[in-house]
């Protein structure tokens, strides 16, 4: 298929640079004149643009009808964008590629071989306590969904603020990401997690013992194995101050804990966060999926609390392209290989598993409970309902909705009360949704969900969750 | 103002450090911890301006996220004394693993004797000193503070430094990825030794400062 525009000038270079001989001049009568047009024969062009790149006028487009998948337009314009700019290609947000998810799973209903609980007169249960293992304060959440780790710099202030009333209204809790703590964030929380990660960014013993909870970050799924960087143009004053670190400096964040490089430095790092909080609150160790079973069996033997694992369809505010698209387990498969391997070393019952990364529903939630997960973290979809569109410009710092910016009129456009309502009716929607579709399957608790109550629509995702396929 | 006597050994590093938050700073300011038995943690998250004194060595990381304290070791130190703290005063009179002064915030750390690798790796801030040698990669990762070394450094000083200064009395091994190596002014020097004079280590007339490059 092709077009010619009207600010064809007839020059005819079209037809003289078409290595096939594929373009003729041929005189045309039109509304705008006349003079010689290009005629393209489709059965000999073999699309390779260069009419149209070379057109002096740019009046002509033309489109491949069957684009080749190895060479779509999609690979070459990464590939084009790579030559240009001589650099790896830098974005927010997490993988666009089709990937396996919790949509290739279905619940089974009950009928007579177990009756369905009634969803709009009867109750299912839906708190949960995390991380009750060794500490003496486990967190006890009124729904199993929670808000993941984004920090003060990766997001702004307002939404910060918009995710902890969020997340308190709803009876669930936050967590303040690399970042260090914002005092407002604290108080407008319930419930809040602080994470210590490599670059121990605003870490202090005030910092860990105020908190409900400590999630050890080794890694995350957007950016499985590698570290982070806040660019320093969004390190303002504020989050210098928040993070102890000079103002405009770039803050790398290693790809590994400089104190942590195999299973024993793991267990001592526990028990030290431990001391430092007095073993009051959970230590959840966070991973990216990757060798998932090795990794889990470690955290558990370990001492950890809790594990969470992040699965590559997690969120960042920046992280390269092929991180993004080609490292990492999808969420899918992570959740059953954490269970199996909580299983195979005895503490299935001991150690709570949370999983994070790319849930959209409430019926993605029903479906990671039914897996074995204990609870789950989102963070992208918070987001979403705060107005983002996941462009991916957050490592831009220009994010338009004032939710990825440190920038005081883009943040404006944020309304954190409109932004708290909204969060609170998503957590709250989705626990609906997931207790819904507990209840249909017979249950009356969304713990009580069992891998037995899905099937698989594929046989891939029959293999990787574990579950049977339908029919 | 009284001072206690505490045994690690009996207690164990959890107990201790347990009572060590619930003291009452005005009744206690001093303690004197005996049979250490090269325990792990001691002095974890501590907010108080007590004084201890370790008589004997210490294990991993000593004082760590700790903010106010003054701890003396008579004795060596594991891996990561002074880890993250945020105030306060540390002095081992012998030698420390590795990692001394890591993620340090503010506060100071001193190692009377030598250390071992990646000394003040990821510090923000604070002071760390060593009177002997430092290992490979002393400053990994450091955004800020300062590393006086009054021995050598070993290979890859100042390993990925974003920040801070790391000033050496001896000799440098080689240098990080990113790092720099200038002479150190008389006003910087004159103010390295003020702080040498007063924990009582010997001053240089000179000194070499690795830096982040521009």
């Amino acid at each position: 298929m092709y077009n010619i525009d009207h600010s064809c000038i007839s020059c005819g270079k079209c037809e003289s640079i078409c290595p096939v001989d594929a373009i003729t001049m041929v005189e045309e009568k039109g509304e705008d004149g006349q003079g010689a047009r290009p005629q393209i024969d489709l059965d000999l062009c073999t699309y390779c643009q260069a009419c149209a790149t070379f057109c002096p006028a740019g009046a002509i487009t033309i489109e491949e009808p069957a684009p080749s998948n190895t060479w779509s337009g999609e690979k070459m314009a990464m590939i084009e964008r790579k030559a240009r700019t001589g650099e790896v290609p830098v974005r927010g947000t997490s993988a666009r590629r089709d990937l396996p998810d919790f949509d290739d799973l279905i619940v089974r209903c009950a009928q007579v071989s177990r009756p369905p609980i009634d969803h709009y007169r009867e109750p299912c249960e839906t708190k949960v306590t995390l991380g009750g293992r060794f500490a003496e304060r486990p967190l006890e959440l009124k729904i199993p969904i929670y808000i993941g780790a984004m920090s003060f710099g990766a997001i702004s202030k307002r939404a910060k603020l918009a995710l902890a009333r969020g997340a308190r209204e709803a009876g669930s809790a936050v967590n303040t990401g690399e970042g260090g703590m914002l005092p407002e964030e604290r108080e407008n929380s319930d419930n809040l997690i602080v994470q210590y990660a490599s670059g121990r960014f605003g870490v202090s013993a005030e910092y860990l013992q105020s908190a409900d909870a400590v999630e050890l970050k080794i890694g995350q799924g957007a950016k499985a194995g590698q570290g982070g960087m806040l660019m320093a143009s969004k390190v303002v004053e504020e989050i210098s101050k928040v993070r102890g670190t000079p103002e405009g400096a770039d803050l790398i964040s290693p790809a590994r804990h400089m104190d942590i490089v195999g299973p024993e430095d793991l267990k001592m790092k526990i028990r030290q966060l431990r001391e430092i909080v007095d073993w009051e609150i959970p230590v959840i160790v966070k991973f990216a999926a990757g060798r998932v079973e090795e990794d889990v069996k470690i955290a558990a033997k370990a001492g950890a609390d809790a594990v969470l694992v992040d699965g590559m369809q997690g969120g960042t505010g920046a992280a390269p392209h092929p991180t993004l698209e080609h490292a990492g387990i999808p969420t899918l498969a992570a959740t059953t290989s954490a269970h199996r391997a909580l299983v195979e070393v005895g503490l299935r019952e001991e150690v709570d598993l949370i999983v994070s990364g790319g849930l959209t529903s409430g019926a993605d939630v029903a479906k990671a409970l039914a897996l074995g997960a204990n609870a789950v973290s989102l963070s992208t979809a918070a987001l979403v309902a705060l107005g983002c569109r996941v462009c991916g410009l957050c490592n831009t710092g220009n994010c338009p909705y004032g939710i990825t910016t440190q920038d005081p009129n883009l943040q404006e456009r944020l309304d954190v009360e409109e932004g708290e309502r909204a969060v609170c009716n998503l957590l709250s929607v989705f626990t609906e949704e997931a207790s819904m579709l507990a209840m249909l399957a017979g249950k009356t608790s969304l713990f009580n969900l069992e891998r037995e109550d899905l099937r698989a629509l594929t046989v891939e995702a029959s293999e990787m969750a574990d579950v049977g396929l339908v029919g | 103002m009284n001072t206690q006597k505490i045994d690690v050994k009996e207690l164990g590093s959890k107990k201790l450090n347990k009572r060590l938050k619930e003291i009452d700073e005005e009744e206690v300011r001093e303690l004197e911890l005996i049979r250490p038995e090269s325990s792990h943690f001691l002095g974890a998250g501590l907010r108080k301006r007590l004084r201890l004194r370790i008589k004997g060595s210490i294990g991993y990381y000593l004082g760590t996220c700790m903010d106010g304290p003054v701890i003396r070791v008579e004795g060596n130190a594991g891996w990561y004394p002074g880890d993250n703290v945020t105030s306060g005063e540390i002095f081992i009179e012998g030698s420390a693993g590795d990692g001394a002064g890591q993620g340090l915030y503010g506060g100071r750390v001193t190692v009377k004797g030598n250390c071992g690798s990646r000394t003040g790796q990821l510090m923000k801030n604070g002071t760390v000193i060593v009177g002997g040698n430092s290992g490979f990669m002393t400053g990994l990762y450091a955004f800020g503070g300062q590393i006086i070394v009054l021995g050598d450094v070993g290979e890859m000083a100042g390993e990925s430094i974003l920040g801070g200064t790391i000033y050496v009395g001896g000799e440098v091994t080689s240098l990080g990825k990113n790092a720099v190596l200038e002479q150190a002014g008389p006003e910087e020097v004159e103010e390295i030794n003020e702080v040498l004079r007063e924990i009582e280590l010997p001053g240089e007339d000179s000194f070499s400062k690795i830096i982040p490059r521009e």
